[in-house]
């Protein structure tokens, strides 16, 4: 059993129950906007998914110092999870504020938007990660490289974000800023329960996602053992960590 | 924003329903994939394990084989 297993039982009846309990409170416990009205509610979808990704997106920077710093393979496998699921949750964000700017905008894009077209920018960013990983065949290299780009474009983010928070025109809602918000207190509470439930559904995901890629290298770390190194399939490109 | 919202004004229940709808569904949709391609992969990797243990088992089984002739051998 690997390091990555352990916790995970707990982690994901922790974030089934956050989960329910945040839909229920979004649903039945947090009132209707006022100008909104309904279509309000995939706000507590839309940005949970947007800020986990991003912070993702900037763990796996910071990850990807403690591997440069070490030089152990195992956070060079946290950074490459924490990016690749980062990835997963900004397409859901991404799609969710599509259908909710069509329901409040009519459009499912606007292009003078700056926070939605500076979102694009670092998925489109952080998709070239994979393709730079699977380019590298020396898994050495790949990784050190690999970890550079993910610190450069994991500051990327926060810079992005404070830029596009100093930028004058405000066409996408703000909702939270740095005294709280304009949210009342019950959407507060809903709000940050999403927040916490999303943190909670990457953490898990990406603890099984290390999880199988770990027990995927022990089986053919086993496999060797056995029959030896002609046993073995020849491996092929991976973007993954060897 | 707000000359936005306020050409926009709050769309009502039924036509906002689905919209609503239609983004967490998008959300378990991509969870629901997510997860089934974690399956087919823990799926593989039992496959696997399995082939390895058979392998082992037979190794053993030719080693205790291999080696009871020679002890009757010794008596």
């Amino acid at each position: 059993m690997t390091t990555h297993v352990r916790h995970l039982r707990g982690l994901t009846i922790a974030t089934a129950v956050m989960l329910t309990v945040s839909l229920a409170l979004v649903f039945f416990y947090a009132p209707l906007d006022a100008e909104q009205g309904f279509i309000q509610k995939i706000f507590y979808i839309h940005v949970p998914l947007a800020i986990v990704s991003l912070v993702g997106f900037a763990l796996g920077g910071v990850f990807a110092v403690a591997y440069l710093r070490t030089g152990k393979r195992e956070w060079d496998m946290r950074s490459y999870t924490a990016i690749h699921m980062s990835l997963i949750f900004s397409v859901g964000g991404l799609l969710a504020g599509s259908i909710w700017a069509k329901a409040s905008w009519g459009h499912w894009w606007v292009w003078s938007e700056p926070t939605l077209v500076s979102y694009l920018i670092v998925i489109l960013l952080f998709c070239t990660y994979q393709p730079l990983r699977f380019s590298i065949e020396d898994p050495e290299r790949q990784s050190r490289y690999a970890a550079v780009f993910a610190i450069v474009c994991g500051a990327f983010v926060p810079i992005n974000f404070i830029v596009v928070r100093l930028s004058a025109q405000y066409l996408h809602p703000r909702v939270l800023n740095l005294e709280g918000g304009n949210l009342p207190g019950s959407m507060k509470f809903a709000f940050y329960t999403s927040v916490l439930a999303i943190a909670l559904l990457f953490a898990t995901l990406m603890k099984y996602e290390m999880a199988a890629k770990e027990t995927r290298i022990e089986t053919r770390r086993l496999r060797r053992r056995l029959l030896g190194d002609d046993a073995l399939r020849p491996l092929g490109r991976s973007a993954a960590p060897q | 924003m707000i000359t936005l919202f306020a050409q926009a004004p709050a769309l009502p229940l039924h036509a906002a329903g689905k919209y609503v709808a239609g983004a967490y569904i998008v959300f378990i949709l991509i969870l629901i994939i997510y997860v089934g391609i974690m399956a087919r992969r823990l799926h593989h990797n039992q496959t696997e394990i399995q082939e390895l243990k058979l392998l082992l088992e037979e190794r053993e089984r030719q080693e205790t084989a291999a080696q009871q002739p020679e002890s009757e051998q010794v008596a």
